[in-house]
């Protein structure tokens, strides 16, 4: 296979899969819309279990292709999105800076991740909606507290304002590239399969 | 009007015959066409006590006139003042009964009002335990899918979602010239389940219309490679053994 696929040029030289997770309503399908299509839409629209978006990115000189998914942040999903958290090499913990309840849930979301996605993840934690200040009831501060206790960065970020959008993911596209051994990239693949087939990563990681 | 049942016996009294009787006695004069003589006329099922009370008066006011002639007569004064002590007791009790059946009769009715209400406006959750939902089969939107007939719906849409992107990727670069004519680009599309083989299907036979097919099937390691060689070479890696159809 190896053999094969390596004389072909292909339109990237490293897929990561990033996964979006946190309550209901906290922005998550909106910083993902700003990221990956730069556009902001106001109406709610409740995601339904699971969706993902492309957006290939270039770091250090590697075309990286993003393969980000998006969760369904109501409890109703929950085994749905959970069997995705698996084949995630990154995962975005995202809260609600106007919304007690999404951030104090933060500790349910990283038990999540701890039970299923892999343990090398690399973890983020956004605080959304940093725009409106006006309605704010997490201070910054809570928010870098909790990520320092967990050892995992942090941002605050607004979709509709587009801040901290592009380096919240080009730093956790970062963070997972630092991992990566520098091999020639070959099966590389849209994976569309839940969970399972982690093609690249695990044998990289591991091997 | 008298007050009860012994206002005739204060008439006993007066003309001296044997009772225990004092107190409340009262002596009254009525007139011989005044109401008391009215509660006779009355039906059974509505004499109030007040009526009773009036039919002691005249039915003591007459023995009066009947106990002038004789002794005899006080005997039967006293079973006819407990007769009436019966009477009042009954119509006592009777009217009692009919005001506290009425009222529970009203209660009733309230709770029934108040239960069909309920029924017909809540989804009623009284048959439902605390885990339970009970779903309205006349709602157009009531849950109708299992957890797993989504799960697999959103796969499929994701699978589809994902070879949109190949191709709308391939057109882009197709149609732009970036595509090199001495270094074939290739666009690889792995897909797990075998339910993706109608996709794929339909996906290289689009291609094939485009470009001059040149395919060539490898076997390698259990996975099958289709090779579709032009100006552009487009490779559909597909790990899973349901390929053979093509």
């Amino acid at each position: 296979m190896t053999g094969y696929f390596s004389m072909a040029k292909k339109t990237y030289d490293l897929l990561f899969k990033l996964l979006l997770i946190g309550d209901s309503g906290v922005g998550k399908t909106c910083v993902l819309f700003r990221f990956s299509d730069d556009a902001f839409n106001t109406t709610f629209i409740s995601t339904i279990g699971i969706d993902f978006k492309i957006k290939t990115v270039e770091l250090q000189g590697k075309k990286i292709k993003l393969q980000i998914w998006d969760t369904a942040g109501q409890e109703r999903f929950h085994t749905i999105t959970t069997s995705y958290y698996r084949g995630a090499m990154g995962i975005m913990l995202v809260y609600d800076i106007t919304n007690a309840k999404s951030f104090e849930n933060i500790s349910k979301w990283l038990r999540n991740i701890d039970e299923h996605a892999n343990e090398d993840v690399e973890r983020m934690l956004l605080g959304n909606k940093c725009d409106m200040e006006d309605k704010r009831v997490v201070p910054k501060a809570k928010g870098e507290q909790i990520a320092r206790e967990h050892g995992i960065r942090f941002f605050e970020t607004s979709a509709k304002a587009n801040i901290n959008i592009e380096k919240a993911f080009l730093t956790l596209a970062e963070d997972i590239l630092r991992k990566t051994p520098v091999k020639e990239p070959n099966s590389e693949n849209v994976d569309i399969s839940s969970g399972g087939g982690v093609t690249g990563w695990k044998s990289k990681c591991c091997s | 009007p008298p007050k009860c049942i012994y206002d005739f016996l204060g008439f006993c009294c007066y003309i001296n015959i044997n009772l225990i009787l004092v107190g409340e006695v009262e002596v009254m004069e009525f007139g011989e066409e005044s109401s008391p003589v009215l509660a006779f006329e009355k039906d059974a099922f509505e004499l109030t006590v007040e009526d009773v009370y009036d039919i002691s008066y005249v039915i003591g006011r007459d023995l009066l006139k009947v106990s002038s002639k004789g002794d005899e007569v006080s005997d039967l004064q006293f079973r006819i003042v407990r007769v009436l002590e019966m009477f009042e007791s009954l119509v006592n009790k009777y009217n009692l009964s009919v005001e506290e059946l009425k009222m529970e009769r009203d209660n009733l009715k309230t709770e029934l009002d108040r239960i069909v209400k309920e029924s017909s406006s809540g989804q009623g959750m009284q048959a439902a335990g605390p885990n339970q939902l009970v779903v309205d089969l006349a709602d157009p939107n009531r849950p109708r899918f299992t957890m797993q007939e989504l799960k697999e719906v959103l796969q499929e849409r994701n699978q589809l979602k994902a070879q949109l992107l190949v191709a709308q990727e391939e057109l882009q670069l197709y149609k732009s010239g970036i595509l090199p004519q001495t270094e074939p680009a290739m666009v690889e599309v792995a897909l797990d389940t075998p339910a993706a083989t109608e996709p794929i299907t339909r996906y290289s036979s689009l291609l094939t219309t485009e470009i001059c097919a040149d395919s060539n099937n490898n076997s390698k390691g259990g996975s099958k490679h289709l090779f579709l060689s032009c100006t552009t070479h487009i490779a559909l890696h597909l790990r899973g053994q349901s390929f053979n159809k093509i």
